[in-house]
């Protein structure tokens, strides 16, 4: 979250093309990677051990009461998705059309980057790191049915589950009785598809 | 007066753009501001939407200050036609629901859907309702958003540019169509342009912004030849040609004297 606080802060001095976000997002990712290294360098070897294993992200590790937590964190998150779902539709018709409809465009973008970031936050908290979901199946669900938030929000939450649910039944029977964690899954098939969507992309 | 703009001071990094500007449009009428690029013409639209907040002045429309309504009541009196409008992989008809956004509750009502359809049907769009925008050509998404500014049944329309990369034919739709809006609800219009033949034809007031100042106001009759001078630096005639004033530059070369 503090990472969304600066990448905003950073948007609002550079304006927020998505080139001054990607690449403030780069900068910090490797701050992260150094400070992720620099704890698994005067860790001993439990701690590191159990660093790893956070990495690779896997949903058995969380018990009901975790489930419970991510549950309600979530749905309130979908519903302030779902209530701001004209004000997403009005950004994606331009900044200056959106502020003609009313919308207030950049408390819109600063409140949605820090709920999708609490989300993420208290996910991977839980689960670890389970790439290229949250990438790839708005993605692939905005192809199918188009860039109606009315429609993508509920459409790429559930298409989200789905595959996650998916992936994590394959990697548990792909070397049963090993459970592999389902974020190197997610990682195979994420990558390619997000190769793919580039490519495909329609043109401006 | 349904729109009445007084004494706007906007200044961009300690630089004046726009010192005490005033302007009135009323019900039925369209009003073109013109000027040389940069010269505040796209300020001055985003200042009466309250897109921008002047450092001095007031804009009233319907004898109510823009400045003290919420961003929902400015929505539902003045419908704004951006110069940039994003395509996306959306409906017309969604595309021009959305701007019943500043009345929108929880769910669309039955008159939400009947109003876009209404506007659709008043500016000839039924056959384009089911085509997304991302599969239309430049002339159609501008139709498109001036029936999302519509829907939005504002008291005043402004357009910033609304035919600056549409063809002649498309050009003379659009800004027919608009005329033809703003007669028969009636509303007013204000938008920018860059055109001055255009403007002339389709207009009924002009105001030609100089120095961040108002050099000249008024109606398209009254236009002189010095006027267009003075503002842009080229010499020109103006001539009336089969009922239309034109505006020919005098000569094709620079330096104008």
């Amino acid at each position: 979250m503090g990472a969304s606080l600066v990448i905003i802060a950073i948007a609002r001095i550079r304006g927020a093309s998505p080139e001054v976000m990607v690449l403030s997002g780069v900068a910090l990712g490797s701050l992260f990677s150094a400070g992720t290294m620099f704890l698994q360098y005067i860790a001993d070897d439990v701690q590191l051990a159990n660093m790893v294993f956070w990495a690779f992200g896997d949903v058995s590790r969380a018990g009901w009461p975790e489930v419970a937590l991510m549950f309600v964190t979530v749905m309130a998150a979908m519903v302030f998705f779902i209530l701001n779902r004209w004000n997403y539709n009005a950004i994606d018709a331009g900044d200056e059309t959106a502020r003609g409809l009313g919308v207030r465009v950049e408390w819109v973008r600063l409140w949605g980057m820090l709920v999708a970031s609490l989300v993420t936050a208290v996910i991977v908290s839980f689960l670890g790191i389970i790439g290229f979901v949250g990438l790839i199946c708005p993605h692939m669900v905005r192809r199918v049915i188009g860039d109606d938030h009315r429609f993508l929000l509920p459409a790429s939450a559930l298409a989200g589950a789905c595959l996650l649910l998916a992936a994590d039944t394959a990697a548990r029977l792909m070397l049963a009785p090993r459970v592999l964690p389902v974020a190197i899954l997610t990682a195979f098939l994420g990558a390619p598809t997000f190769l793919y969507l580039l490519i495909r992309r329609r043109g401006p | 007066m349904i729109l009445s703009v007084n004494n706007i001071h906007v200044a961009y990094r300690g630089r004046p753009v726009l010192e005490g500007l005033a302007m009135t449009v009323d019900r039925g009428q369209v009003l073109t501001i013109l000027g040389p690029n940069g010269v505040g013409k796209t300020t001055l639209l985003r200042c009466i939407n309250a897109i921008l907040k002047p450092k001095t002045g007031t804009v009233m429309v319907e004898n109510a200050d823009v400045f003290r309504m919420s961003a929902g009541e400015i929505a539902r009196q003045l419908g704004y036609v951006a110069q940039r409008n994003d395509a996306g992989r959306i409906t017309a008809f969604d595309a021009v629901l959305l701007g019943r956004k500043p009345h929108l509750g929880w769910r669309v009502s039955g008159k939400d859907l009947r109003t876009v359809d209404g506007a659709l049907k008043h500016l000839g769009l039924e056959h384009l309702a089911m085509r997304h925008l991302d599969e239309m050509s430049g002339g159609e998404l501008q139709k498109v958003c001036i029936a999302r500014a519509l829907v939005q049944e504002p008291s005043v329309l402004l357009l910033d540019e609304p035919t600056s990369s549409l063809d002649l034919k498309n050009q003379m739709e659009i800004l027919g169509m608009l005329r033809r809006v703003v007669r028969q609800h009636p509303l007013a219009a204000v938008m920018t342009m860059h055109d001055l033949n255009m403007a002339l034809r389709f207009s009924d007031l002009l105001l030609f912004i100089r120095d961040g100042k108002v050099y000249w106001t008024g109606p398209k009759e009254e236009l002189t030849s010095q006027v267009v001078k003075e503002v842009y630096g080229v010499p020109v005639d103006i001539l009336r040609h089969r009922g239309h004033w034109v505006v020919v530059p005098q000569s094709d070369e620079a330096p104008w004297t």
